[in-house]
């Protein structure tokens, strides 16, 4: 059927062309002068039409007629109609907005639909929308914008101050393959590291995403349903993230030239602080339980000698690590659109120096997408980009917090780093006390001072796309894209620190890593998008072959005469060691799609892809994903009539997607072998069968179901709500084979996981008032996992969390926490059954709850009051627990006490019958209580005033004069302020423990002009 | 239009020729099985491998399992953390999977699966090595011999004997001859099919092998082929190729002398009549600590020490330098430091050989070879010429009975007793001294194989569970 509408629609261009018509061509832009996109072009009692492409250009063909009259027609736009003569040949048209509401959608393989046409879900941030957004990736500029979307760090303990982050798109479908989404920048994926983030061959992973300039992007579009990210394929599964980048401007505009320069001051928010015992404090408390654990007075550690005295030190090792940081951008681009060519032209400089010292981020970065057309048919369009990223790091463990306060980070001189405290270790025969000589691992000060940890990155995409019109709405395009990325990373560790020392004496280590990364796709298509009448048909039909991998080198090696020295070429000869890996995926894809729309009122889209994957099992190699969907515009419809209600939509879609991404061979079904020691014979070394071969494994497959109704009233409010549910099957996990075939638990296609969930997306222009205008838009998901099946219906317990048939894939496997006896101040638990215990058993540790929040989102509102405009957007996430790091490290109740400094909550402890207290008694011998429980799970609401912004526009006459087409000031905060149900005051609350370290705050100054 | 199809039919043909090499990506730095029998060397290490498994299976569960359920042992210690405290007090269920029961049954099927590994890989090399087809066709042979090996020992520990149905129709265990997948019905053959394949696989070997004496016993020859065919056989009640595997043995062996005995074990001298041993050199065994003599986890039982004449060099075996019970027979006393001592597992050595002779020949009624071989045995242990040495018997029940004996002393402790007992159908009859909750248990009885074990039966669909589990 689709063929046959297909070959009549080629047949009437063609005859259309034959006649020798005159044809009508020119550039549709908005009031602003940006080309517009899928303009519908009618000419009025002809049966066909066509629509502007990426630049707003057209071409239509008004047949022999002398004189006639053409409707333009947009989204969001007043419908236009213009009368022509046969003399016409040049129509340029600027059409005015009806309203402010993004009218198109960025679909991938040059597709762009009208919102009011989509049949999936799919949800897009445009530049304008993000302008006052931190800059340092551009990962974190969805947060909380996109309904369904969810950023979070993976962890929230301090291990390194450039946290990987989790970016799921309506929640997490695999258990043992990654769960983020796909990241694509005008056409070509973008390496983002392993499936969790993790950069090979580095020790500290700093994502691709922060290379890129922010600056750069027109848009991001993120596909969630099967209509978008099933013609992703076997990457689809997690949602695709479509991100655009600038390009020039339409035909013959004055070039246009924008600077923007940032200035900001961070320092950490202290109501984030994690709190701790300060020296009276702590003393006290190191007493108490000191004597609680039967241990003698005269014995206690902390006593003054020469190396330390403690009676007078009191460090907040917390100002030791954190301090005011600040950044500083400056851009500058410039565009311009000739008759023939259109450029658009970035340079970019980005530093942050992180409120928690020791730390930079530095990126250069450049950017160039030019677009030539040759003659009628041609155009070619080169997008190069490049940055060059220099990161110092230092990353604070939990030192900041654990260091006793009674220890000062300096000797007695004041200068000296403190590498060692001394105190008492027991006493002798006659009482005396035995001193020694510790080393003070916890002052990591000497290690950001005098070590080094830079990681220097380049990056350079190149991305060139040749476009042929074969016939009127027939583009035949070819693009080779490639993403390559350099990483160096050096460290070295001082002879003047602990880290320096081997065996105690004073070597120096240095490391030095190496790795690139190089992914190339190559895509050939053909795009076909016609009006003829009410009909409008579009589709697809194309290959695309990619290849991404990457090769490490690393090398290490110690014993160094001085610091200044560093380079392995100069260590120890015999300390040096170095390793190397390498690793490339190959995938071969063919795809299509097509889509027809009938007078705007109904349209049906449907979509497969084939893809081949290098690295899957044999005889799994190929896999196919489809998609249908629908949708249905009833506000169209003869028998509905509403002044009120502007669009009134119905859409639903279902289809297939998968998930390649998997990490370790076994996943990939090849058996392994192991090498080894342990399987020697007779004083040779052997080699034995780890994992049997397991060819028959496949690909992840998602069944993703979305349905959805859109309204849009008195043109000012639109409502989105959806619901999805989406079911994966396949699920990678590991099962007991037959152990005729292996004895080892190997990977299976055996589980099954469902996300279900309900969107809400509310964009509302609550005032609009010729000088007072109010926006807001707001976003409200849910989701919920549940695991429904599993390998042999065995739950797979994790230690402190589980994945079991019938509960989230995030759910908690705890013993509960029953409070504090408050005769003896005894830790109680409840064994499995709910009894009252004293004795801790893991044993006892039952499901429940999960990380899962019950709903999360965001709202943003704008003001604009005559040149001033006032934005804010606040985050927000309802229910959910978490077993928070900080928690469980900060409380051990007197057991850890002489050597780590613990919560201020501490405080809160038992200390004679009758207390009720939240803490146990504290003792130097322990008991349990501090072993993971419930206790230690905190409800993860809060919401968060993530970005607030106010702008002035200076007058036009005032700037104009100066030479300047406009200028604006902008005074813009993040992370302002965070706020949980439980914080309080002078005590830790998940508002302290949320994050690794404490939230940073940063107010920056922002100028931007433009030429 | 016909341009366009035109277009997408070159592209489609283009790609789908491409298509096939374009996937095929080579894996440099990866482990898998593929890349690492890409070469010859790897081969060769996969050789070592499989000794080493085959070593596990033996020194951590085969041989403790058929002593400990066997009655000449006595426990040291009484509990359920005891080890081997299922087997010794018949106590095995299917769900034990971290003693015996699941043990023996997933380190058995490791020395199969390599086995399996190497033969599916080795023709392969053949091409790009012509130069080392003898060698390649030699570690061929090997493989087959362990595959034969481990699927009699287990056929042993999870099936009823050989003689448990006139036909041997009875279950046994799983046959695997080839790499098998997860998509496959794997279940179990009868106890003849089993012997079938292992005497098939043996013969393999052996044309590879050839005839010959062992040159180095710690590695499989066409003569350790010959004896385990010999024992295979016994088992298999053809007594007939028995005496014709153990005579092809014998005539090549010599059995180690008197003044030898005792240092094959203790001393860990091979021996002249070592015909395969499994090398304990840097491999750990706890064999050592499930022997030792100043902890033993399990010593003789005094009724067993009893059937020993004091001039027997074998009782000097199963007494420690206090004179206390123990077996020796894992435990180097020589001054070696640690990391050179020696704990080899004895598979197969002459002495059997005569055994077998002996045994088949009295089943065929030939009591003159029978009462010789028992002679030549008793008479090495006794260091007494063999027509010196006392042996009475008036019937072929007195010769059977003094075999059995003779297999007791010269093969004690060795993985055979339980083993013996089942083939003999006898009853296990331990001492009225016994610490093991089962004091005697009648043959035949669900007991004398092993459960399935759960994990199995959970995972394999096709898997039968053993009557009476």
């Amino acid at each position: 059927m689709k063929l046959i509408a297909l070959s009549c629609a080629i047949v009437s261009a063609i005859t259309v062309m034959a006649q020798g018509s005159s044809v009508i061509s020119g550039i549709v832009t908005d009031s602003a002068g940006e080309p517009l996109v899928g303009v519908n072009i009618v000419i009025k009692g002809a049966p066909t039409g066509v629509a502007t492409d990426i630049d707003g250009k057209y071409e239509i063909s008004i047949g022999n007629r002398s004189s006639a009259v053409i409707t333009f027609s947009y989204v969001g736009m007043k419908n236009m109609s213009v009368n022509v003569t046969g003399e016409t040949k040049v129509l340029n048209v600027k059409m005015e907005e009806d309203n402010s509401l993004d009218a198109v959608i960025i679909q991938g393989y040059g597709r762009i639909q009208k919102k009011d046409d989509m049949v999936g879900s799919a949800y897009q941030v445009n530049s304008k929308d993000f302008e006052y957004k931190p800059l340092t990736r551009i990962d974190n500029i969805l947060d909380g914008m996109v309904p369904g979307l969810s950023i979070e760090p993976n962890t929230d303990s301090p291990t390194t101050t450039r946290t990987r982050y989790n970016t799921r798109i309506r929640g997490e479908a695999s258990l043992s393959a990654s769960n983020e989404p796909l990241w694509i920048i005008d056409g070509v994926p973008v390496y983002t590291g392993t499936g969790t983030n993790i950069v090979p061959g580095m020790s500290y992973s700093i994502s691709p995403l922060t290379f890129i300039n922010p600056d750069d992007i027109a848009s991001f579009t993120v596909l969630k349903d099967a209509s978008g990210v099933s013609i992703y394929g076997a990457d689809g599964a997690n949602g695709v993230i479509l991100v655009t980048t600038k390009s020039g401007m339409a035909a013959n505009s004055a070039p246009k030239v924008s600077a923007s320069f940032r200035y900001g001051i961070s320092s950490i928010d202290e109501s984030t602080r994690f709190k701790v015992l300060n020296a009276a404090q702590y003393m006290a408390y190191a007493k108490e339980a000191w004597v609680n654990g039967g241990n003698k007075a005269a014995a206690f550690p902390f006593q003054d000698n020469d190396l330390n005295t403690y009676s007078t030190t009191d460090t907040d090792w917390h100002d030791q690590y954190f301090g005011v940081g600040n950044n500083i951008l400056a851009n500058v681009s410039i565009s311009s659109g000739g008759k023939t060519s259109s450029s658009y032209f970035s340079a970019s400089y980005y530093k942050e120096k992180g409120s928690v010292k020791g730390n930079t981020q530095q990126r250069f970065s450049a950017r160039l997408n030019n677009t030539y057309k040759f003659g009628k048919r041609f155009t070619f369009r080169p997008m190069l980009s490049a940055s060059y990223n220099i990161n110092k790091l230092f990353s604070p463990s939990y030192e900041y917090y654990e260091a006793l306060p009674i220890y000062s980070p300096y000797d007695n001189d004041g200068f000296t780093y403190r590498l060692y405290n001394r105190y008492i270790s027991s006493l002798d025969s006659y009482g005396n006390p035995v001193w020694k000589d510790m080393k003070f691992f916890d002052n990591t000060i000497a290690d950001r001072d005098l070590d080094d940890n830079t990681q220097k990155a380049y990056s350079a995409d190149a991305n060139f796309v040749f476009e042929y019109k074969v016939i009127n709405g027939l583009t035949a395009t070819v693009q080779f894209g490639s993403s390559y990325q350099h990483s160096y990373e050096t460290m070295y560790y001082s002879r003047e620190t602990l880290n320096g020392l081997v065996d105690n004496e004073p070597e120096g280590y240095s490391s030095r890593a190496s790795a690139n990364f190089l992914s190339w796709t190559n895509i050939d298509r053909l795009n076909y998008d016609r009006f003829f009448g009410k009909h409008h048909i579009t589709a697809l039909a194309g290959t695309e072959l990619s290849s991404k991998g990457y090769n490490t080198l690393s090398a290490y090696g110690y014993g160094f005469i001085n610091d200044h020295i560093q380079e392995l070429a100069y260590s120890e000869s015999d300390s040096r060691s170095g390793t190397s890996s390498v690793s490339t995926t190959r995938k071969l894809s063919f795809l299509g799609q097509a889509a027809y729309t009938y007078d705007s009122r109904y349209t049906l889209q449907a979509s497969v892809r084939r893809e081949g994957c290098s690295s899957f099992g044999k005889y799994a190699k190929w896999d196919n994903y489809f998609s249908i969907g629908g949708a249905w515009n009833i506000n169209k419809e003869s028998f509905f009539s509403s002044r009120d209600i502007n669009l009134l939509k119905l859409k639903a879609s279902f289809g297939t997607s998968g998930n390649s991404r998997v990490s370790s061979a076994q996943m990939k079904g090849l058996g392994i072998f192991s090498y080894g020691d342990s399987y020697s014979y007779n004083g040779e070394i052997g080699g034995v069968v780890s994992t049997p071969a397991n060819p028959g494994i496949s690909w992840e497959t998602t069944y993703m179901t979305n349905a959805g109704v859109d309204v849009r009233m008195w043109k000012r409010l639109s409502v989105s709500l959806e619901g999805y549910y989406n079911y994966t099957t396949n699920l990678l996990s590991k099962i007991y084979t037959s152990r005729v075939i292996g004895d080892q638990r190997i990977y299976g296609n055996i589980g099954e996981i469902s996300n279900t969930g309900v969107e809400l997306t509310v964009n509302s222009t609550n005032i609009d008032h010729k000088n007072f205008r109010w926006n807001t838009d707001f976003n409200l998901s849910h989701n919920r996992n549940r695991v429904e099946k599993l390998a042999d219906d065995k739950p797979i317990s994790y230690g402190t969390t589980v994945v079991a048939e019938g509960h989230d894939s995030d759910s908690f496997y705890l013993v509960r926490w029953a409070g504090v006896d408050s005769s003896t101040g005894a830790p109680m638990w409840y064994d499995k059954d709910g009894n009252l215990t004293y004795n801790y058993s893991t044993a006892d540790r039952v499901i429940d709850k999960s990380s899962t929040p019950t709903v999360s989102g965001g709202m943003s509102n704008t003001f604009e009051l005559y040149d001033f405009a006032l934005t804010f957007q606040l985050n927000y996430s309802i229910g959910g627990y978490s077993l928070c790091s900080l928690g469980m490290n900060g409380i051990d109740d007197g057991y850890g006490i002489t050597d780590e400094n613990v919560s201020i909550n501490s405080l809160d402890h038992w200390s004679r019958a009758g207390d009720v207290s939240a803490n146990p008694r504290i003792s130097t011998i322990s008991s349990s209580s501090g072993r993971a429980s419930t206790r230690f799970l905190y409800n993860k609401t809060n919401i968060r005033l993530q970005n607030l912004a106010l702008s002035y526009n200076i007058p036009l006459n005032a700037v104009k004069s100066a030479g300047f087409s406009s200028c604006k000031i902008s005074l813009i905060a993040d992370n302002l302020y965070l706020w949980t149900p439980d914080q309080k005051h002078n005590r830790n609350s998940y508002k302290t423990m949320m994050y690794g370290y404490p939230v940073q705050r940063t107010i920056s100054l922002s100028l931007d002009f433009t030429l | 239009m016909k341009n366009i199809l035109k277009y997408l039919f070159v592209v489609s043909a283009v790609f789908s020729s491409v298509s096939c090499s374009f996937l095929n990506v080579e894996e440099k730095g990866k482990s898998d099985t593929d890349t690492f029998f890409s070469e010859i060397d790897g081969l060769r290490t996969a050789r070592v491998g499989l000794y080493s498994v085959a070593y596990d299976f033996y020194n951590q569960y085969f041989f403790k399992y058929a002593d400990v359920a066997g009655d000449e042992l006595q426990s040291a210690a009484v509990g359920s953390g005891s080890d081997m405290y299922y087997q010794y007090n018949f106590l095995s269920t299917p769900d034990l999977d971290a003693t015996a029961v699941g043990m023996l049954w997933k380190k058995g099927y490791v020395v199969i699966t390599n086995a399996n590994t190497i033969l599916y890989y080795a023709d392969g090399l053949k091409k790009n090595y012509p130069n080392d087809v003898e060698e390649i066709n030699k570690i061929k042979a090997e493989a087959y011999f362990f595959r034969a090996l481990a699927h009699f020992d287990l056929v042993l520990c999870y099936a009823q004997p050989y003689g448990y149905t006139s036909d041997a129709s009875h279950a046994g265990i799983p046959v695997a001859t080839r790499l098998l997948s997860t998509k496959e019905t794997i279940a179990r053959s009868s106890v003849k099919e089993v012997y079938d394949q292992v005497i098939s696989d043996l013969n393999t070997a052996l044309s590879i092998l050839g005839d010959g004496k062992t040159t180095d016993a710690h590695y499989v020859s066409g003569e350790a082929c010959d004896a385990l065919l010999a024992r295979v056989y016994l088992y298999k009640e053809d007594y007939a190729d028995a005496v014709k595997y153990a005579d092809k043995v014998i005539s090549e062996v010599t059995l180690t002398s008197y003044s030898d005995y005792n240092a094959m074990y203790t001393e860990e001298k091979i021996g002249s009549e070592a015909i395969f041993r499994l090398s304990g050199y840097y491999a750990g065994s706890t064999l050592k600590g499930f022997y030792n003599y100043q902890s033993p986890k399990y010593y003789p039982t005094d009724s067993f020490l009893s059937l020993f004449s004091s001039d027997d060099v074998r009782k000097t075996l199963l007494l420690d330098p206090d004179g206390n019970k123990a077996c020796m027979k894992y435990y180097d006393m020589t001054d070696n430091s640690v990391d050179d001592l020696y704990y080899d597992i004895s598979v197969l050595r002459g002495s059997e050989m005569y055994l077998i002779r002996a045994e088949a020949s009295c089943m065929q009624d030939d009591l003159k070879q029978a009462a010789s071989d028992v002679r030549t045995i008793r008479g090495r242990a006794l260091n007494l010429a063999a027509d010196n040495v006392p042996l009475v018997y008036y019937t072929k029940a007195d010769l059977m009975n003094e075999i059995k004996l003779e297999y007791r002393k010269e093969l004690c402790f060795e993985g055979h007793r339980f083993f013996d007992l089942a083939r003999w159908g006898d009853d296990i009859v331990r001492s009225r001294d016994t610490n093991s909750s089962m004091k005697e248990l009648d043959y035949p009885d669900h007991r004398f194989a092993l459960p399935i074990p759960l994990v199995e039966m959970e995972a394999n669909a096709a898997m039968t569970q053993n009557e009476g589990y």
